[in-house]
């Protein structure tokens, strides 16, 4: 009997490979390798807009994300501890509508150690900045609109688990007159006409890194590329080998 | 104790090890590290009763917030009366889905709650999105540039392919907006959907190292360790 | 004297007031004056209908529903018209039907539509025989892994309290692999579905997808994930005009071709008046 699953080989081999090429990069990094990221203008926009929710004395608005085990949540809550010490350094009032009750400690945690990060611990008041909406989407999509309506926030970010309610939420923060940012891996077509500024897919993923800045999480975002570039040969000689008539590359997937 | 709890590495390491022990399960065949060994069997079990625990997690976090809202007379930003009526709602439903007499999660009282409360509700807000489309549509889809024309134009293509007016200008629509969906559009999915899988992918590795950890108290700015 | 704005910056600049009151109009109409329009039968509902139709006599499908009760405005043509295809084939071929939610509404859902298709337990004393509703799988993903194992470990009873042991439609049914199709109608994604089902057995898969995650879907589609799909309302109303049975589908899908019509004359005043504008330069 194999030690492998059938029809996992190739899997087990490639999730192996990913793991020994970001922690080599990172060990690179660590090295002292300079690495650069790309300008990613979505992110290099939120100190801007906070800045300008600063100077118009309007709030930031951030959605809370929903199921907190998603990628998408976990990507918006390494933003939402930048935008929530920008915004307690800077003394502009900031706002999260949480809608996951499981993920609701853990923003209470982000915020206030946020805040207590810039030593603002002081001004930070619960009851105002972390408001709880509903798990319910549509539910949680009045309440935000009419966060929206009452607050207008001058600078809306929403990522975290979107779906069908993110045209609205970004629709209603736009006619308030916010600049808003958003970032999804599922919600793309919506969210990118209707946002000002928009994080595809692995650019919020990769916002964690950007905007520490630390070169240890950059260098996994290098591995990444190379991954990628393995991924995209294989796919070409894949698509050489099939036209020549030859599933070689199949059989391989499926040992 | 609770110092000891509240370190953060405890977190890192729980996932750190639960992860990798699943991704070596999901891959092999020892009678004690596969899918169906029985450690992994208890903890996906574990896994589903975590999740419905949420749930009571979550009745209880939202009582205690509301609970605070009332004893604190809040004005801003809801009235503490929205909060007053949120529980006597919150406590009818329960009642009424509690194996209580005639009542019930398969009771009559429950269905009239779904089917004349929340089914209309949630519809009606759904109905909503349709308005904020058009809302949409008509501030983005302007041919500014070249871009900004093909997008138009491919919308217009799609939407007449969907509804049957479309029909009534020829076949030729219809063949267009399938060709739209089923070659550019789906390569440029099939490309962010490989590329949302990487950004998982490389999420997962950093937080399995302990390298992002945004979701933690006190992390450097941008979630840094 | 103040500068009156021109008329080309007015069409730009549309109270959204009208447009909404435009659709208003727009939507209500259809209910109130007949204006159907020749509804093709495309190619991806045809595909659907006849993997459906051409399944082996004696097949075990599972129904999973993943549709909240926001989505169910729009995929109730494709719920109820999927649901009588399977009724239909239940007593054509003898197919069991394994009814069952993988969210809290999805016990009450398919409730719903037995009760409107007489097929409820309380109206039908065949029930248990040849379909049952097994209620609501709790626990998501993980859920669905561990009833893909074993079925009676998750879910020991049905969604009216009888063990599934007493159900004969049930007998020899235990793991997915006993299972011959899987059906699943979804608001969010059928990612789970996929990665629970499809990838690890191999168990076919028919989606039912709500509009939006159509291009989503495509690429799954395109690579044999997904054997085939429905789309949207759309979707709906082509299968009630294959199964032969007009309903909500047919009714709605008139409105989406009138809000269509008004959105794009919307769009079309936008793009006017911009370009007027700009070749004035005013903006």
């Amino acid at each position: 009997m194999s030690l492998i699953v059938k029809g996992r080989l190739f899997s087990g081999f490639f999730l192996l490979l990913s793991a020994i090429v970001i922690l080599m990069m990172i060990e690179w990094a660590k090295r002292g390798r300079k690495l650069s990221l790309r300008r990613i203008a979505a992110l290099d926009a939120i100190d801007e807009a906070v800045a300008r929710a600063t100077e118009t004395g309007r709030p930031v608005l951030q959605h809370g994300g929903s199921d907190p085990s998603g990628n998408d949540t976990i990507a918006n809550f390494s933003i939402m501890n930048y935008i929530a010490r920008n915004c307690a350094r800077r003394g502009t009032d900031y706002i999260v509508a949480a809608r996951s009750t499981a993920g609701l400690p853990v923003i209470r945690e982000i915020v206030s150690g946020a805040y207590e990060a810039e030593g603002k611990l002081d001004v930070y008041d619960e009851y105002h900045t972390i408001r709880f909406g509903s798990p319910e989407q549509f539910a949680f999509a009045s309440f935000f609109m009419d966060t929206v309506a009452t607050e207008k926030p001058a600078f809306t970010f929403m990522a975290g688990g979107l779906s069908g309610e993110a045209l609205t939420l970004c629709e209603s923060a736009v006619l308030a007159g916010s600049i808003v940012i958003s970032g999804s891996s599922g919600q793309l077509a919506v969210l990118f006409a209707a946002s000002d500024y928009f994080l595809i897919a692995e650019e919020l993923y990769a916002a964690g890194a950007y905007l520490s800045g630390d070169p240890l999480q950059m260098g996994s975002l290098s591995g990444e590329d190379y991954l990628k570039i393995f991924l995209v040969s294989l796919a070409v000689i894949g698509i050489a080998s099939v036209s020549l008539g030859s599933r070689w590359l199949f059989d391989i997937f499926n040992m | 104790m609770a110092l000891i709890l509240k370190r953060r590495e405890i977190p890192i390491l729980l996932t750190a090890f639960f992860a990798v022990y699943m991704m070596v399960a999901y891959h092999l065949t020892l009678p004690w590290l596969s899918e169906t060994s029985q450690f992994t069997k208890d903890l996906q079990t574990f896994s589903q009763i975590l999740g419905v625990m949420a749930l009571g997690l979550g009745y209880i976090a939202i009582v205690r917030l509301h609970v605070g809202y009332i004893s604190r007379r809040i004005k801003h930003p809801q009235h503490w009366l929205w909060s007053l009526w949120l529980l006597i709602v919150l406590a009818i439903v329960t009642i009424v889905g509690l194996p209580l007499g005639s009542f019930g999660v398969r009771s009559a009282q429950l269905r009239w709650v779904y089917d004349s409360v929340l089914l209309p509700m949630r519809g009606a807000m759904y109905a909503v999105v349709s308005f904020y489309i058009a809302s949409a549509a008509y501030r983005v889809f302007l041919a500014r540039n070249k871009e900004a024309a093909v997008m138009l134009g491919c919308s217009i293509i799609v939407m007449l392919t969907n509804a049957p007016v479309g029909e009534l200008l020829g076949t030729w629509v219809g063949g267009l907006g399938s060709w739209l969906l089923s070659v550019p559009c789906m390569a440029g999915e099939r490309a962010l959907a490989i590329c949302a899988g990487f950004g998982s992918l490389v999420l997962a590795w950093r937080m399995i190292t302990g390298r992002e950890t945004g979701y933690l108290r006190g992390a450097r700015e941008g979630g840094a360790e | 004297m103040a500068k009156t704005e021109s008329v080309w910056a007015k069409m730009s600049k549309v109270d959204r007031r009208w447009l909404f009151l435009a659709l208003w109009i727009v939507i209500l109409l259809p209910y109130f004056v007949d204006l159907s329009l020749p509804l093709k039968i495309t190619k991806m509902s045809q595909d659907y209908y006849n993997y459906l139709n051409n399944m082996p006599k004696g097949s075990v499908i599972i129904w999973g529903w993943d549709v909240s009760f926001a989505g169910w405005s729009e995929m109730e043509a494709q719920g109820v018209a999927v649901t009588k295809l399977m009724f239909k084939m239940m007593r054509e071929k003898g197919c069991r039907i394994i009814i069952m939610g993988y969210r809290e509404e999805c016990g009450h859902l398919p409730e719903r539509v037995l009760l409107q298709l007489g097929m409820h337990p309380t109206q039908n004393p065949d029930y248990g025989k040849m379909y049952v509703h097994l209620g609501w799988l709790p626990g998501g993903s993980v859920g669905m892994s561990n009833f893909a194992k074993n079925m009676r470990a998750v879910l020991p009873k049905d969604w009216w309290g009888t063990p599934l042991d007493n159900l004969p439609v049930m007998k020899g049914i235990n793991q997915i692999q006993d299972v011959n199709l899987v059906i699943y109608i979804e608001s969010g994604g059928c990612e789970a579905a996929i990665s629970q089902y499809v990838v690890p057995y191999g168990t076919p898969l028919l989606v039912c997808a709500i509009a939006q995650n159509v291009p989503g879907n495509m690429p799954r589609l395109d690579a044999g994930l997904i054997k085939a799909m429905l789309a949207g309302i759309r979707g709906g109303a082509e299968l009630e005009m294959l199964i032969k049975e007009l309903g909500v589908g047919n009714i709605n899908i008139t409105g989406i071709s009138t809000t269509h019509i008004v959105l794009m004359a919307f769009m079309l005043l936008a793009n006017i008046g911009y370009f007027i504008r700009k070749s004035k330069g005013e903006t």
